[in-house]
């Protein structure tokens, strides 16, 4: 088995991957072919378009790599439910627009994997957390 | 390297709020961020911005946002600095030794010209590189594929690489066939100054046009051979651009298409005068060969 010598968490745009910062200088200090991973990364997330989808690479001791695509922000997944451009500059004064639970029950089932949440009911109060602190409503 | 610089801001967030954080930052006009876990379940967040953009404006934008998403205890730990200057391509380029492709091609990195033997040649043809930061090495299957199928599909007549990159496919049809007429497009000034550099050390200075855009560059012109090395997404949205750019029998040497998306691929080609006549699978890629 190759031995691990890096993992790197980045938070990019699906699609858009090129070697200007933060991966260039992130997977170049592990010598890796940074070419490479955008051009796969973009392969793998190019009908996401628009959207931040966070990787995890796991660097090989050979220079070689791996990586995993995570699900996307909460945030941006609730944007896109409740058909909004952004969150409200002012979520405590100014509401955006709102989403209904089974729209948020979708949301947190997505999210699961990557949230350390116990159980749905969990993660689906993480996500109504969050659309709270973006200024969007749960309207049932 | 080209002549961008770069920012960068960093703050420490709980591990919880990544996600938001990271979020936000990008909202407020980072390029992405990069992820450090710390000793203590909080994460470093180092996010990079164009330096030109990164301005007092953008800065009090972003610490609003910050504020009002309900992460101002991250304030505290924020940092701008710029981002040094420097190849982040050097450490792979110590691994990058010339390859032979194909029956009939050499790929060697321009700084390692030195390691060229005649045992290594053999009378194969040498595509020099330069990539910097553009697609293009010749290490990825996805352009091996097009390399062999341009051994089998001899280019003639007019050729047209799309999204050039480094020019190493442009240069492989010159090198192959030097009556060849090959145009590169590349909607990347970056690709477009790469591919210029490597025309140079390959002597195909004016042999191989090179044109700054996508396939609106070319739209008076028709080609018997074109060059697709994308992705599956940007294949199927040019797919009535290469109709229109092919002469009838003209083909399409397709690749970056992961194994997962080749039947979306096959439907969309289903709907134009054009058939798959060639395709291989490499791993987890499929490069295919269309004809008009």
């Amino acid at each position: 088995m190759k031995k691990v010598t890096g993992r790197i968490k980045l938070q990019i745009q699906a699609g858009k991957a090129n070697p200007a910062p933060p991966i260039g200088p992130a997977l170049g200090q592990h010598g890796v072919n940074i070419m490479q991973f955008c051009k796969e990364y973009n392969a793998k997330t190019q009908d996401k378009v628009g959207t931040i989808i966070p990787v995890e690479i796991t660097v090989f001791e050979d220079r070689s790599f791996t990586f995993v695509l995570k699900t996307p922000p909460t945030s941006e997944l609730l944007k896109k439910a409740a058909k909004v451009e952004k969150g409200s500059a002012t979520p405590n004064k100014a509401k955006v627009g709102s989403v209904s639970m089974s729209q948020v029950n979708e949301i947190a089932l997505i999210k699961m994997p990557d949230l350390n949440a116990t159980d749905i009911k969990a993660a689906e109060a993480m996500v109504v957390g969050t659309a709270k602190n973006m200024g969007i409503t749960i309207s049932d | 390297m080209n002549e961008q610089s770069w920012s960068q801001l960093e703050l420490i967030a709980p591990g919880k709020q990544e996600d938001m954080a990271s979020w936000v930052l990008v909202q407020g006009g980072a390029l992405g961020c990069e992820v450090l876990p710390q000793s203590d379940e909080r994460v470093l967040i180092r996010a990079s911005f164009e330096k030109s953009k990164l301005d007092k404006d953008t800065l009090q934008n972003l610490i609003a946002l910050l504020e009002e998403y309900g992460l101002s205890d991250t304030l505290r730990s924020m940092k701008v600095s710029d981002i040094p200057r420097e190849d982040w391509l050097a450490k792979w380029k110590e691994g990058f030794e010339p390859f032979r492709v194909g029956t009939q091609f050499v790929v060697c990195p321009i700084w390692r010209r030195d390691a060229m033997t005649s045992d290594l040649t053999d009378g194969r043809k040498v595509i020099l590189i330069d990539p910097g930061l553009a697609f293009g090495t010749g290490l990825h299957t996805t352009t091996q594929f097009c390399l062999r199928a341009l051994e089998a599909y001899k280019p003639e007549g007019m050729v047209l690489d799309v999204g050039t990159g480094t020019g190493i496919l442009a240069i492989a049809c010159k090198l192959l066939n030097p009556d060849a007429k090959v145009i590169g497009i590349d909607n990347d000034p970056v690709a477009i100054e790469t591919a210029q550099s490597c025309l140079v050390v390959n002597n195909l200075v004016d042999q191989v046009e090179l044109r700054l855009g996508s396939t609106e560059c070319v739209a008076d012109m028709q080609f018997e051979l074109l060059l697709s090395n994308l992705t599956c997404e940007d294949i199927i949205a040019l797919l009535p651009d290469y109709v229109r750019l092919l002469k009838s029998g003209g083909k399409v040497i397709c690749a970056g298409i992961l194994r997962e998306k080749l039947e979306m691929l096959k439907s969309a080609i289903s709907r134009y005068p054009m058939n798959i006549e060639r395709a291989e699978t490499l791993g987890n890629w499929v490069g295919i060969v269309l004809q008009r």
